[in-house]
């Protein structure tokens, strides 16, 4: 069975088990304040694991990779987190670094300690920001 | 199959909801392998369907036309652009019917690859863009960075 829509702007608790004090959310803060996308990309194989707001990923090169939005997002002024898993027989340090960002897409590479580029099997990216 | 429901007007954000709740995921076997003759410092590049967004292009009526992409690209191209004000063709512009993989890929290809590239797939020496199975592509990425469309490849008719 599904459920009806719930519409509210504004989200009140009364903070009994704290402090007793009556507290009021903006629910577009919620709206504000969640990931817009997210992809958990594999560049050994290259595919993607799973994914929200993506239509594709580039495997641009060697470390270098370009996921798409579906839902453009608003301006390029967006955050971007990534962290890739730790690989077996690669244990020194890694930097993430995101090249270049549009509204449609971003370039993200890994660099290993040396210098070089580096494919990653589990590269996870959230992004945070406004959708057009 | 589950009924899309009436989505024009809808935010697509909110579409893509939908379609993470009810849709599962479908991973294609496709891969779109392109040189940017603007880029030819760097190797061929690989496109990777989303599974996601396959489900909603093979669902039909929750994406939006690719030509709407192509209106906000010329905004964002403006040298005074500062945020997209047009957002709005996304959400409002009807959606297109279910495509077939196919359809879909030729679809992934007009968003996601520069037009230069598609637009002059077959001009010049050879091809600048092939669409192959992930079995065509080499077995493991050593020299990946050397990746690049051979020169005497066959295309299929």
């Amino acid at each position: 069975m599904a459920y009806g829509n719930l519409k509210f702007d504004t989200l009140t608790t009364s903070d009994s088990k704290n402090t007793n004090t009556e507290k009021s959310l903006d629910t577009s803060y919620i709206f504000n304040g969640v990931a817009k996308a997210w992809i958990k990309y594999d560049q050994d194989t290259p595919e993607v694991d799973d994914s929200f707001n993506q239509s594709s990923t580039e495997d641009t090169s060697e470390g270098q990779f370009k996921p798409s939005f579906s839902n453009s997002m608003a301006n390029a002024e967006y955050v971007v987190s990534i962290m890739a898993e730790a690989e077996a027989g690669l244990t020194d340090r890694c930097d993430y670094q995101q090249k270049s960002s549009s509204t449609t897409s971003l370039v993200h590479c890994i660099t290993a300690e040396a210098g070089s580029l580096r494919d990653a099997g589990n590269s996870n990216t959230v992004i945070h920001g406004d959708v057009a | 199959m589950i009924k899309t429901p009436e989505f024009q007007g809808t935010h697509l954000w909110e579409r893509l909801h939908w379609a993470k709740e009810n849709l599962d995921k479908v991973q294609s076997d496709v891969r779109v392998v392109y040189e940017d003759p603007e880029d030819m410092e760097n190797p061929a590049k690989i496109l990777v369907p989303d599974p996601n967004w396959m489900a909603c292009a093979l669902q039909g009526g929750v994406l939006p036309p690719v030509e709407v992409y192509w209106e906000l690209a010329k905004d964002e191209a403006q040298p005074d652009f500062e945020k997209h004000t047009r957002g709005y063709l996304l959400h409002n512009t009807k959606p297109v019917d279910a495509m077939t993989e196919d359809e879909a890929i030729e679809y992934l290809i007009k968003k996601d690859i520069p037009q230069h590239v598609w637009s002059t797939w077959n001009e010049g020496n050879k091809p600048k863009m092939v669409i192959c199975r992930t079995h065509q592509l080499p077995e493991h990425r050593q020299w990946r960075n050397a990746w690049q469309i051979t020169d005497d490849i066959e295309l299929a008719a």
